[in-house]
């Protein structure tokens, strides 16, 4: 069976440069298929988040490359990254980044708003993804109004409510207790499973790992082991 | 998308409520500073122009050649010639006051004093001179052929005379001979400003023509032009239909006044910028601050996938939002400070001295409604792109950087 390829990292390397210069990634080569549910695993400064910021374009690599869905990064201009965030990627980050002063339904229909949805598809999508990640009658609460563990949800509800093709999660179970952390990497390992959406996470906790169907581990910036593809 | 970037924008500005009405305020001075300060200077100039159109001026005059050096009744034209009633029944003319003006000697039994005769038709001057708001102690020429004397309150003083008292007048009539005659004073005026006061002497114009032997002449017409015809304009078609007269217009005849009035416009357009300039980097300041509190959010937007016009707009339309409130409120605190002002402000404390020289010491403050629309608009202009600028950095920063700075 042929895997259709969604992140393709070839030779990535990413070195933060100031007074002394660290590098925080070396040489990655990495292939995800699509409808993966892929974990990166390593102790804290092992590269995960960066690499995981570079497959979402959020940074700029010192070297190599990453396509997305076929499309080269680098090759991409301002505008045409922002769009490729916006139509084929859905980001969950460790701080839930949600925008303080509007509602749980507001949260994700404003993204919504700038795909080019009319602000009637726009409600129904918010609130279908809202019910998937059961926040049904919360959609009117502001962040400060909701538990971490509801925030990171709607942070989720936000990603997935445009049906992207790849979700990107950066520590998502890190603010949470472990039973609210465990009930979430369910649901991400629903959606996956649901609506085939590749799921990459960054995460050193065990309970996350245990759903991975694939752990690429990292070390000091670099690549050393990887239990390889698997079909979702 | 606008309507949810104007509602996240709406409420990004109570967000920190503190910071928002600070910048509203400081916008709100600025903008009412303005507004006070083109009043203000709109009050010097149109009170200088107002003194000098008060001093017997006009928009234009028509005199005589050789008249405006020499201001003697040997430089006369005749009032009811065809030509120049043509000329005055023009649609450019609003109004006009055809005098005789002669240079005098006035005595009491006191003093002499050099004076100005001229001689009115008084309803003819009611519109055209400053006569038309003095006040009057016992009253004025009422036609031409009155022959009562009014003068003014000043020389009335020096003088020693009073309403009813007598005072005798000496000119140079046609042929150079010296003419004389008692008047009776009939009037004292008040004048505003008050060295007119000391300047002329009025009686009915027949009376002046008859003491000078000058016939039915006259040795000037000030003219008022009609509304949209500017002061250049009419001296000009005057000139045009009237060739062998000399037409000018009210800046040409005073020099002084209409210099003053160009200072005044480049000290105004001075202070504009200086207040303006103030403004935009106080702006620019605060709303890079406000951008910079924001970096985190705005990093998210991009990581999001909002387009930078989007990014762009947001932080233009809460730059859009704090202009529109502080400029309102400016322009509403600029015009209360003006007609709380009421006649304009007393300078007399910070001018004994003008005082004494009979200049004017009250300053009007002029609200003029165009220049609040234009300053508003600039103001809104100017901080728009004030805006655009920390918006602009803020579309162009690196998604991760900005949303991993604390």
């Amino acid at each position: 069976m042929t895997m259709e390829t969604v992140v393709e990292c070839k030779a990535l390397s990413k070195t933060y440069s100031g007074a002394v210069e660290a590098p925080a990634l070396i040489d990655v080569e990495l292939v995800i298929a699509r409808g993966e549910f892929v974990c990166f695993a390593g102790p804290s400064g092992s590269g995960k988040t960066t690499l995981l910021n570079l497959i979402g374009g959020l940074d700029v690599p010192s070297a190599g490359s990453v396509a997305v869905a076929g499309e080269r990064l680098d090759r991409l201009d301002r505008a045409a990254l922002a769009a490729l965030r916006l139509n084929r990627i859905g980001f969950v980050f460790q701080a839930y980044n949600l925008i303080p002063v509007l509602t749980a339904q507001e949260n994700v229909e404003f993204v919504l708003q700038f795909r080019g949805f009319t602000p009637a598809q726009c409600r129904a999508l918010a609130h279908e993804a809202l019910a998937e990640v059961g926040l049904e009658g919360l959609e009117r609460r502001r962040p400060g109004e909701l538990s971490g563990g509801q925030q990171q949800r709607v942070a989720v509800a936000r990603a997935i409510a445009g049906k992207p093709e790849l979700l990107l999660a950066d520590e998502p179970t890190a603010n949470l207790d472990s039973a609210t952390g465990q009930r979430l990497i369910e649901l991400l390992s629903v959606l996956n499973g649901r609506h085939g959406i590749t799921c990459v996470i960054s995460t050193h906790d065990p309970q996350v790992l245990r759903h991975a169907r694939r752990v690429v581990r990292m070390h000091d910036g670099r690549l050393v082991d990887d239990s390889g593809p698997t079909a979702a | 998308m606008l309507r949810f970037l104007l509602v996240l924008s709406w409420r990004n500005l109570w967000r920190r409520t503190r910071r928002t009405l600070v910048l509203v305020a400081a916008i709100a001075a600025g903008m009412a500073a303005i507004v006070v300060t083109a009043a203000f200077m709109r009050g010097i100039a149109a009170r200088t122009v107002h003194d000098a159109l008060a001093n017997l001026l006009g928009d234009a005059q028509l005199h005589a050649p050789g008249y405006r050096d020499n201001p003697s009744v040997r430089y006369r034209f005749a009032l009811d010639a065809a030509d120049v009633r043509a000329a005055l029944d023009s649609p450019q003319v609003a109004a006009y006051a055809a005098r005789v003006r002669a240079p005098a000697v006035v005595s009491s039994e006191r003093r002499s004093l050099p004076v100005t005769l001229v001689g009115i038709d008084p309803p003819a001057e009611q519109s055209l001179s400053f006569l038309g708001e003095a006040r009057i102690e016992g009253h004025g020429p009422k036609d031409v052929e009155d022959t009562g004397m009014l003068i003014g309150r000043r020389l009335a003083e020096s003088l020693g005379t009073a309403v009813g008292r007598r005072i005798v007048l000496m000119s140079q009539g046609e042929g150079n001979v010296i003419v004389d005659r008692g008047f009776r004073v009939t009037g004292i005026y008040d004048a505003n400003p008050k060295n007119l006061e000391i300047a002329y002497v009025f009686t009915g114009r027949a009376t002046a023509q008859a003491l000078l032997g000058i016939g039915g002449d006259v040795t000037q017409i000030s003219l008022r032009a009609a509304p949209g015809v500017t002061p250049e304009a009419l001296a000009a078609a005057l000139s045009r239909r009237l060739p062998e007269l000399d037409a000018a217009a009210w800046p040409e005849l005073a020099p002084m006044a209409a210099g003053r009035v160009q200072m005044n416009r480049g000290f105004t357009l001075i202070w504009f910028t200086v207040v303006a300039a103030a403004m935009v980097i106080g702006l620019v300041n605060t709303l890079l601050m406000a951008v910079f509190e924001r970096t985190r959010e705005l990093g998210l937007f991009q990581a999001l996938g909002l387009p930078p016009r989007a990014i762009v707009l947001q932080v233009v339309c809460e730059s859009a939002l704090m202009l529109a409130a502080g400029i309102a409120l400016g322009g509403l605190l600029g015009w209360i400070a003006i007609v709380g002002s009421g006649e304009g402000i007393d300078v007399s404390m910070f001018a004994r001295g003008a005082e004494r020289a009979g200049l004017n010491t009250r300053l009007p403050l002029v609200f003029d409604v165009p220049d609040l629309i234009l300053t508003g608009l600039a103001g809104f202009a100017v901080g728009i792109a004030a805006g655009l600028y920390p918006a602009w950095r803020a579309a162009r920063a690196v998604p991760v950087e900005a949303i991993t700075r604390t």
